[in-house]
């Protein structure tokens, strides 16, 4: 059975390690690689496998903190870090040139795997690129027809990272409730709750 | 639990008085309030009514006992006038667990509302409205009704000595940090379309907020102008909630209203929270236009107001805490316990 955890994707320094480290019990396994692509330009090193973070919690469980590599050169990446993924994080830098084009190739090649889970979408560098609003995002997100949460975040803060891995698990657990409705109509009887 | 509530069955069929009465016993005591059977209509506070077996007229019947709610009770739903709910046969425990929180809802304390608003009540409405109260349901009421009207426009918002900005493009308003205290409520509420927010002192607060915490701070918090209780909600996308310091008691409305339409009572049941969040989650949505609502569901649309008081959702007694429904449920809880959250 595949390791319980969350998946960190997004563009090229959204800043997917940085929030696997504000929550890991450990500082992440990396497999970086120097940029010396147009990347270079933005951060010296990048993602080329995965990042694996982890919190342990009071019972002992496991969660993985995985995050991929950002560039769509390593997409094979993407659908083998989904499996036993229970959610997905997506950060999209706002001061990239066209960040809405972004999103919705991170919406594109996650859909079944979001439309099973969820998804929550952080965008990060909001003060640099301010021409793309949250609306304009909401706007991609209907076209798409996903109706998930957004927010500006900074992915060095603890708390916005928190934030977003609650709004998260919100959405997930609303999806498991419909499913238990289902369950609930199937199989209770007259007595039951 | 400081009430007791009672019902009677109107049906000449002896197995269902039995099993309603059976469930009564099991289930009555799991609602906001307690229930019990009564052997007597003219003791009722509801009663409940065989439709589907020659039943008596309703306005008589309702006269003549003095019961507050009457629910129909039949295999096929139909529509009866003056009936206030329904209940299908055969009766399960959930159906009628779900149907006495209703009724509690319904039956709760009675406040003031005004004729044009549709709302609900604080949990402890206990005094008389004043003109302060109506100020600021104006307030609430004129400043969405700007959002909707320049939906790409910056406004100057003059109100009383105060001046706000509303952003209705970023969906942010800007404010003097006093914003919040009643004595800006009085005046007119006077607005025009500028080029920018000034630079100044002014904070920044997002829609989401302002809309919220304004809803929150009416004496009864009150859907606004337009929206109506009996409708069903759901949301097109989730407000934006960056920095929002009432993000946390927003995420999981949010979420729940993100997968269904519901009503209020409804949303509030399921989520086991009071209804006044709910509504100031409502107002922040669609002051930013992301709001979807349809006409009554059909239980509601048996409702003959000009028979019954209006009278609003009770939230002075949350009913318990929910229990997670399956493992994710658990899982959850433990990460956010782990995280701190």
């Amino acid at each position: 059975m595949a390791q319980l955890k969350f998946i960190f994707t997004g563009t090229p320094g959204a800043g997917k390690t940085t929030a696997i480290t504000a929550i890991s019990d450990f500082p992440p396994v990396k497999t970086d690689m120097f940029a010396t692509d147009e990347l270079s330009d933005v951060k010296e090193e990048t993602t080329v496998a995965m990042d694996f973070g982890e919190l342990t919690l009071a019972n002992g469980e496991k969660i993985g903190l995985y995050g991929t590599p950002g560039q769509e050169r390593f997409r094979h990446m993407w659908e083998i870090l989904t499996n036993g993924g229970l959610g997905l994080i997506i950060l999209i830098d706002n001061s990239r040139p066209h960040p809405l084009d972004d999103l919705k190739v991170y919406l594109d090649s996650f859909r079944q795997f979001i439309l099973s889970t969820g998804a929550v979408i952080g965008i990060t560098r909001s003060d640099i690129g301010k021409d793309t609003t949250v609306e304009d995002y909401q706007k991609v997100l209907e076209k798409e027809g996903f109706i998930l949460p957004i927010l500006e975040a900074d992915a060095r803060s603890k708390s916005d990272v928190l934030m977003l891995l609650d709004m998260l698990m919100a959405t997930v657990e609303m999806n498991n409730m419909d499913n238990q409705d289902i369950y609930n109509e199937q199989h209770y009887e007259i007595f039951s709750f | 639990m400081a009430n007791l509530r009672t019902m009677y069955l109107a049906s000449k069929n002896n197995h269902d008085v039995l099993v309603i009465k059976s469930l009564l016993g099991i289930v009555g005591h799991r609602a906001s309030t307690n229930w019990a059977p009564v052997e007597d209509g003219m003791r009722a506070d509801v009663i409940i009514l065989d439709v589907d077996n020659a039943f008596p007229n309703v306005v008589a019947l309702k006269k003549d006992t003095g019961c507050k709610l009457v629910v129909s009770y039949s295999v096929t739903n139909q529509k009866i006038p003056n009936i206030d709910f329904q209940l299908s046969k055969p009766v399960r425990a959930r159906d009628l667990l779900a149907l006495l929180n209703d009724l509690e809802n319904m039956l709760g304390s009675q406040v003031y509302l005004p004729p044009t608003m549709t709302g609900v009540s604080s949990p402890k409405p206990d005094r008389a409205p004043t003109q302060s109260d109506s100020e600021q349901v104006k307030m609430l009421d004129e400043l969405l009704a700007l959002t909707q009207q320049y939906k790409a426009a910056i406004l100057e918002v003059r109100i009383g000595n105060q001046i706000c900005y509303l952003d209705n493009y970023r969906k942010k308003s800007f404010l003097s940090h006093d914003f919040f205290a009643a004595n800006v409520l009085e005046g007119q509420i006077k607005a025009r379309v500028v080029d920018a927010v000034p630079q100044g002192a002014l904070e920044s607060l997002l829609f989401t907020d302002l809309f919220y915490e304004l809803t929150l701070k009416q004496p009864p918090a009150r859907l606004a102008k337009g929206l109506s209780l009996e409708s069903e909600f759901h949301i097109k996308q989730w407000p934006n909630m960056s920095n929002s310091k009432n993000a946390k008691s927003m995420i999981r409305i949010a979420a729940y209203f993100s997968k269904q339409s519901a009503s209020l009572a409804k949303a509030a049941r399921d989520l086991s929270i009071e209804i006044n969040p709910i509504i100031g989650f409502i107002n922040a949505v669609h002051s930013q236009n992301l709001l979807v609502y349809s006409a009554a569901s059909p239980i509601a649309m048996t409702m003959d107001n000009s028979q019954i008081p209006v009278q609003p959702q009770s939230v002075a007694e949350p009913i318990e805490a929910p229990k997670p429904k399956s493992g994710i449920g658990g899982l959850f809880g433990r990460i956010r316990q782990k995280l701190g959250m």
